[in-house]
């Protein structure tokens, strides 16, 4: 992985600190994200380390990655909101010199990411569902204890980059009918992030916020099926196990397409919220996958015809079959943390 | 008291009277001016001591002809029993002309000179007038054999034909029959046997010889003058105490022994159509016209199938025009399965004996029966086979499973006891568990082809297990174990392979049903068409739970037959494979065996 042409800011400053807040509906994989940022950080061909920054993000990604790495079961769900830090050290390459004196440079980049980590029903704003006070600007102003909700939007609103994760195959299961639907979700948590970010002056036409959009569970055979009918997908040749990747610049067509196929078709507003709330030019789409393919045992390559690496385990629950392997978790936030570290 | 009284008929013998003076029939007068003088009381006693002794007298007649020792003490008499010079007097007047009757003999040649000299296809129809009704006995020609044939209907009933006659017991009815009318109108009685004879009496052929079995008694001779009517060129004779129906059948059966064969006999095979294996009859010579009685023929037959009622072994003739065979004589044998030497011996002009095999007994069925029986096409017999058992040992409904797989074995051990005739193979498939050191873990257990004994017992080991949450089974594994191991059974012994489950096999490769692939990637399709294209084929049937898994898998699986586990059976299953012929499609005529 590399930032390509971004020259990293080596300047280490306060002021040049960065944070990227994680944000999805519940069971987006949020917390199997997360969890898989290990295995990402050590499979990643580029010379990348992380380093957690307070013993609850190094004990948290010790119990995941172990979780998931060795007991082959999927995080629990989040309860509240988990603060999580990271410094991730490793090398890109810049560009330096001038106009006829050019020539690329491996340069290290250093850069923080302090990932909010909450539960998707407080990001639906859920956690008001049964409170009879309805909350208005002026109550808020009275200091009215904060919720978890309000601190949540908060913390996102603070960020510099934001990674959302849209789960293809929410919106196909019963959970949906629990949790709301994948718009109202999203548009909750944008109107009071674009609330707060006008009272606070940054917003101008456009919320100041990059935005990775990241559609999960690649590994999965629907969402896989319709990435390979749709000529999407290719490989990485630096992968030893060639696994199948979306073509860089097609993972925004794979998105509406997978959005237009779903029963309520929410994902088609979220895009449409997306244009209007973000700059276009900060704004990438990612096809992702926390887990990864199957790899069978004694194979070396990715089997088209046997990748399923989620099975199920009882009649509601479902566990990881082989190793994981990650597959765009770190991508996002290397791109996020190179673009907000300008 | 007369039943049917339109006129008031003569007292004494019932007959009309008219406006006459005196009855025509019996001369009893019917006026009052046969009884002058005296007075009223003396001139009534005068009348009814006369009447009295008048109908003694006539229906002492009667009692006569019933019987000319006993019948002096029938109860119907009217007056009482009469004195020795009234039955001395009844019993000359019962008594028949001698010049009237027939013998025995002389009726005897009288049919045999009228089958003599009938044509050659024709029928002779005896008809006997008799104290019990009227029989037809019909002798039929079945030419060109020369054997004849006697067919004795029934016994139409004088009660039948004529209800009025009903008396309070037989011996009533006899008195009525032979004369004493009891008070039945005669005028009414014989208008209702003009009517009822002629529409209950069938008489095939044309010329019958009438016979009247009890000379003199009126409603007997009536019927027989109504059926001379309808037959004028009919012979009539009159008998006594001769039974006419037993006299045709011995004469026929004296005349089919000694007579000569007119014409061939074969017997009736089946033979097979190469093309579509539809069943149609044809006969092998037996015996040539002109056949001395005691000629023998032997001939090879082959039976198809085990019968519960034996194999048939028909006779048959050809008619003049050689289109329609006409049955002769229907036997049948128990007989296995295979060839067998069929040895005739010629009884008799129409009369085949079968000598061999041993056990040839007369079959009741009817040829028209045995024809509309017939199954429209052969299925060839069972020979040595082999049943491939695939079962799901996943715990839902595993021991039903088990149970049914375990009836057929048994079923078929006891089919077919013989050594080495059946093989069975017991494959039970448990489930993959798709966990990281466990996907390559064995799931297919149980015993190649053995006895059906040592299969029993392999079932019998087998043991239920938590099919897991995956919709799919190992079926594949079990196919692969199969599909190594199915090559090396001989090309000339069938083989079923019967799958029992309840969930589909899991594809080789991720397909958009969504099911797991097999770790092991084994196509279960390529694994049954490897399977199926061995040398000698394949039959293959399954059994599914329910309809909740029912997709493409199993309808290949059950190409030859799909079954629903609650209902099907053992039966129905070793029917559907191939391996049970039902009764109704078993071939009960022998095909021919080709002389060595």
């Amino acid at each position: 992985m590399s930032s390509q042409t971004v020259v990293p800011d080596e300047a280490e400053s306060p002021r040049k600190e960065r944070k990227i807040g994680l944000w999805g509906a519940s069971g987006s994989g949020k917390t199997s994200f997360l969890a898989a940022l290990y295995v990402a950080v050590t499979e990643n061909t580029a010379d990348w380390r992380i380093i957690g920054d307070n013993r609850a993000s190094v004990d948290f990604l010790t119990e995941m990655t172990k979780s998931m790495t060795q007991h082959h079961v999927f995080p629990k769900k989040t309860e509240g909101i988990q603060k999580l830090s990271w410094t991730m050290v490793g090398q890109t390459e810049r560009i330096v010199g001038r106009r006829f004196r050019k020539k690329k440079e491996t340069v290290p980049l250093r850069f923080r990411l302090d990932l909010i980590d909450a539960q998707g029903r407080l990001l639906a704003g859920m956690d008001r569902a049964d409170d009879l006070n309805l909350d208005f600007g002026e109550t808020r102003a009275m200091k009215t204890p904060k919720t978890e909700a309000d601190q949540l939007i908060e913390e996102l609103a603070a960020c510099d980059g934001l990674v959302y994760l849209f789960d293809p195959l929410r919106e196909r299961s019963d959970r949906k009918l629990e949790d709301g639907d994948d718009f109202q979700h999203f548009q909750w948590a944008l109107q009071n992030i674009a609330h707060i970010c006008d009272k606070n002056g940054t917003f101008d036409t456009h919320l100041p916020h990059y935005l990775a959009v990241c559609i999960t569970k690649l590994d999965d055979p629907l969402v896989f099926r319709t990435a390979d009918e749709l000529g999407y997908l290719t490989a990485d040749t630096q992968d030893p196990y060639l696994f199948p990747r979306v073509v860089p610049g097609r993972t925004e067509e794979l998105y509406l397409k997978l959005g237009s196929t779903s029963p309520t078709r929410s994902a088609l507003k979220v895009h449409d919220s997306i244009r209007r709330y973000f700059h276009e030019d900060r704004v990438r789409y990612f096809a992702t996958s926390s887990i990864g393919f199957y790899v069978p045992p004694g194979a070396t390559r990715f089997r088209r015809a046997n990748f399923r690496n989620v099975v199920p385990d009882s009649e509601k629950s479902t566990v990881i079959r082989g190793d994981i392997h990650p597959i765009n978790v770190l991508e996002p936030l290397l791109w996020l943390g190179d673009v907000v570290s300008r | 008291m007369p039943r049917y009284e339109t006129t008031v008929p003569c007292p004494v013998c019932f007959s009309p009277a008219g406006a006459l003076a005196t009855c025509a029939e019996c001369g009893w007068p019917l006026t009052a001016a046969a009884w002058p003088g005296g007075d009223a009381e003396s001139r009534e006693r005068h009348f009814a001591k006369e009447l009295e002794r008048a109908q003694r007298g006539y229906d002492s007649v009667a009692a006569a002809r019933i019987s000319p020792t006993d019948g002096r003490d029938l109860p119907f008499i009217r007056g009482g029993r009469p004195d020795e010079a009234e039955w001395t007097a009844a019993l000359r007047r019962a008594t028949v002309a001698a010049d009237t009757l027939d013998t025995a003999d002389r009726l005897r040649e009288t049919i045999r000179r009228r089958l003599e000299t009938r044509p050659e296809a024709g029928r002779l129809s005896v008809v006997e007038v008799g104290s019990r009704g009227i029989t037809t006995t019909t002798v039929v020609s079945a030419e060109p054999s020369g054997m004849r044939r006697v067919d004795r209907g029934p016994v139409v009933r004088w009660i039948d034909l004529a209800p009025m006659l009903a008396a309070e017991s037989p011996d009533e009815l006899l008195f009525r029959l032979a004369g004493g009318f009891g008070g039945v109108d005669r005028a009414a009685l014989w208008a209702e046997l003009e009517r009822t004879v002629p529409e209950s009496v069938a008489i095939p052929g044309a010329d019958p010889i009438l016979v009247c079995a009890v000379p003199g008694w009126p409603v007997p001779e009536h019927g027989l003058e109504v059926l001379a009517r309808r037959a004028p060129d009919a012979v009539r004779s009159r008998v006594v105490d001769v039974d006419a129906a037993e006299l045709v059948g011995e004469l026929v059966s004296q005349m089919n022994t000694t007579a000569a064969l007119r014409g061939r006999l074969e017997l009736v095979v089946a033979h097979v159509v190469p093309k579509n294996g539809r069943i149609v009859l044809r006969s092998e010579r037996l015996f040539e016209a002109g056949a001395p009685v005691g000629a023998e023929q032997a001939l090879t037959i082959r039976c198809a199938h085990t019968l519960d009622d034996g194999l048939v072994l028909a006779v048959v003739s050809w008619g003049h025009d050689n289109t329609r065979p006409r049955p002769v004589s229907i036997d049948s044998v128990r007989l296995r399965p295979g060839a067998h030497r069929l040895h005739a011996v010629l009884a008799g002009p129409g009369r085949v004996k079968f000598s061999e095999p041993a056990g040839v007994v007369p079959d009741s069925r009817v040829w028209s029966e045995l024809v509309a029986s017939l199954p429209r096409r052969f299925i060839p017999p069972v020979g040595d086979f082999d049943l491939i058992c695939a079962l799901d040992l996943g715990a839902d409904r595993f021991d039903d499973r088990r149970a049914l797989v375990s009836e057929l074995v048994e079923l078929l051990r006891t089919e077919y006891p013989e050594r080495g005739r059946s093989r069975v193979a017991v494959v039970g498939y448990r489930a993959h568990r798709f966990r990281v050191g466990e996907e390559h873990d064995r799931v297919v257990y149980g015993r190649w082809l053995d006895t059906p004994d040592e299969a029993q017992r392999s079932l019998d080991g087998f043991r239920a297990f938590e099919p897991g949450p995956v919709r799919a089974a190992p079926i594949e594994d079990a196919l692969h174990v199969i599909a190594r191991r199915v090559g090396r059974i001989p090309p000339g012994r069938k083989v079923v392979l019967l799958t029992v489950g309840a969930r589909p096999p899991h594809p080789p490769a991720e397909e958009p049903d969504g099911e797991i692939p097999c770790p092991l990637e084994y196509d279960w399709r390529s694994l049954l068409r490897r399977i199926r294209h061995r040398p000698g084929g394949l039959t293959s049937v399954a059994v599914l739970d329910s309809a909740k898994h029912y997709n493409f898998a199993w309808r290949q699986l059950g190409k030859t037959a799909l079954h629903q586990l609650n209902l099907t059976d053992p039966r129905k299953l070793a029917t559907a494979a191939g391996l049970l012929i039902p009764p109704s499609q078993r071939l009960f005529f022998p095909l021919p065996e080709p002389a060595e």
